[in-house]
């Protein structure tokens, strides 16, 4: 039985998130995810899915609730702690947000460039991530060169090269053939097995019911279905957790 | 196939505030450059008067009762100093010279001239420094106390204050741009953040440390203001260089500007300037960061 609560990837507990009206956004949302876990988050436009996944990264703080980030709370965490566990979390965005004065190549290398990893380590791993999305020959290209599929395989190889602990995308399929699409869920599902932890926002039910993992669905700001959302542990997890901190 | 450089900026760096930059450094270091060339050159300026004073003084030997008592102490006086080491010359001024001096003084009333007793004057010539003179000062009156040395101390003090107060505004215009080129690189760094607000929250979010984003501007302004303040520093040497040649060796208030050693202060302009505008930079650009921190 996992006792040790600190364990977890994603703990929230009644979590609310508003609107400067006061309006919620996040309206008590709570949810635990285990290392390892897979999961889709679902939910029409406006029902919360992007401000669920940035306040995973942490660009958004709850406003009310508890929400605690592998183990630790978000509210005792310095800028220096958020900095080093950012590096943790690969991001796909809705919108990409490729630099666009850099080509594929450093857009794909820009995290382990940030992490302090040598040129030619950047180089080689960032060359075969191009490879594997199909863009090799794309390398040296500027995102303005680059299509809306191939800028958001770039901006998946991105999110992916430091293998994060967990890996958030917003419609990472969105503007992909559905043959790119099921490759891209491939690779997901690939770095879920070497340890990543997947949370993907989407609108394709295609995908959702193709892959079958939990999905989070969210209306209205409101987590209505949790799937089997604490999958690889014991059911009873979630009882002795809560139990253990409140 | 060649491979570019991976990273050469991973921020787009804004040319027009590039050349901004450039622009405005190079003026305030032509302008840095010519202060303290001219600080140097007033100090130098005052030292060499103070030496050119300093080679000349009056000792005045004041009348007593006995014209025998007179003879002995001038006999004394001149015995000391022509025995003392750096003095070249001693020369006692005939009475004649000596009343012509203070003719000037006097005006129409030259018969008063008769009425006194005047003291005799001994005309020395030395090549000692300022603190040798006092030296001899002091060990001449501590032998003979009714001598009286006056060794152009008023004028002394009157060229210490005026090359004082010319050094100190120098000093006061040097610091004035150097504040400047602060306000510029503080004004520039916050423009290039706010300017790429966008690509600095995605570097944030992808969990850049703050140094290093910070560092990306730093690098921008820092190359910038060195190519600028070295513009300025070469205009600022090519202008004096040139003004010295129109002067043509003539022996001016000038000539003390850009001797040798003045290089390596003019080297130190860049340098000191790079440093500035990286510090400047850097705490700008940290503390934009900071304040937009989620």
């Amino acid at each position: 039985m996992v006792k040790d609560f600190k364990k977890t990837i994603v703990y929230a507990d009644q979590v609310t998130i508003c609107y400067q009206d006061n309006k919620p956004i996040l309206d008590q949302i709570s949810l635990t995810l285990m290392p390892k876990s897979f999961h889709f988050v679902t939910g029409s436009s406006g029902s919360g899915k992007t401000t669920l996944l940035k306040m995973l990264y942490l660009e958004q703080k709850p406003d009310r609730g508890r929400f605690l980030l592998f183990g630790q709370d978000r509210y005792k965490l310095t800028m220096p702690e958020i900095q080093k566990m950012r590096q943790h979390i690969g991001v796909v965005f809705q919108d990409f947000r490729l630099l666009p004065h850099l080509t594929a190549l450093e857009n794909v290398a820009l995290p382990l460039k940030i992490i302090g990893a040598k040129n030619h380590e950047m180089e080689t791993q960032a060359k075969e991530l191009l490879d594997w999305v199909g863009l090799a020959h794309q390398m040296n290209a500027y995102p303005h060169a680059l299509s809306g599929g191939e800028q958001q395989r770039v901006a998946i190889a991105r999110a992916i090269i430091t293998k994060p602990d967990l890996l958030l995308a917003d419609e990472p399929t969105g503007n992909v053939d559905d043959v790119i699409a099921v490759k891209i869920m491939h690779l997901f599902e690939e770095l879920n097995k070497i340890g990543t932890t997947i949370i993907i926002a989407t609108h394709n039910e295609a995908v959702v019911s193709r892959f079958a993992y939990p999905r989070l669905h969210l209306e209205k700001g409101k987590l209505l279905e949790m799937g089997n959302v604490t999958n690889k542990i014991e059911d009873d997890y979630l009882y002795v957790a809560k139990k253990t901190l409140f | 196939m060649s491979q570019k450089k991976l990273f050469s900026n991973i921020l787009i760096q804004d040319k027009s505030i590039g050349r901004f930059v450039i622009i405005l450094t190079s003026i305030l270091s032509f302008l840095a450059c010519c202060s303290l060339l001219f600080l140097l050159n007033t100090h130098r300026q005052y030292l060499d008067w103070q030496k050119v004073l300093n080679q000349t003084f009056f000792v005045e030997l004041m009348p007593e009762s006995k014209k025998e008592d007179d003879l002995a102490i001038l006999n004394q006086t001149l015995q000391f100093l022509q025995n003392t080491k750096g003095v070249l010359a001693v020369r006692v001024i005939p009475e004649e010279e000596a009343n012509a001096l203070l003719k000037p003084w006097l005006g129409a009333d030259e018969e008063s001239l008769k009425r006194y007793k005047l003291p005799v004057l001994i005309d020395v010539t030395t090549n000692l420094s300022v603190d040798d003179l006092k030296k001899l000062e002091y060990s001449l009156k501590q032998r003979l106390p009714f001598v009286k040395v006056s060794a152009n101390d008023a004028w002394t003090k009157q060229m210490s204050h005026y090359s004082g107060s010319l050094e100190f505004l120098s000093l006061f215009i040097f610091g004035l741009i150097l504040l400047g080129l602060m306000i510029i690189v503080l004004t520039a760094s916050k423009m290039s953040v706010v300017l790429q607000r966008h690509y600095v929250d995605l570097l944030k979010l992808m969990g850049a440390p703050y140094r290093f984003i910070s560092r990306q501007f730093e690098k921008f302004f820092t190359f910038k203001v060195v190519i600028g303040s070295s513009i300025g520093m070469l205009l600022a040497t090519s202008f004096f260089h040139f003004f010295l040649i129109l002067q043509d060796g003539q022996i001016t208030i000038m000539r003390h500007f850009l001797m040798y050693e003045d290089v390596f202060y003019l080297l130190a302009i860049p340098i000191f300037l790079l440093l500035l505008s990286y510090v400047v930079s850097r705490i700008t650009t940290m503390h934009l960061l900071k304040l937009g921190h989620s």
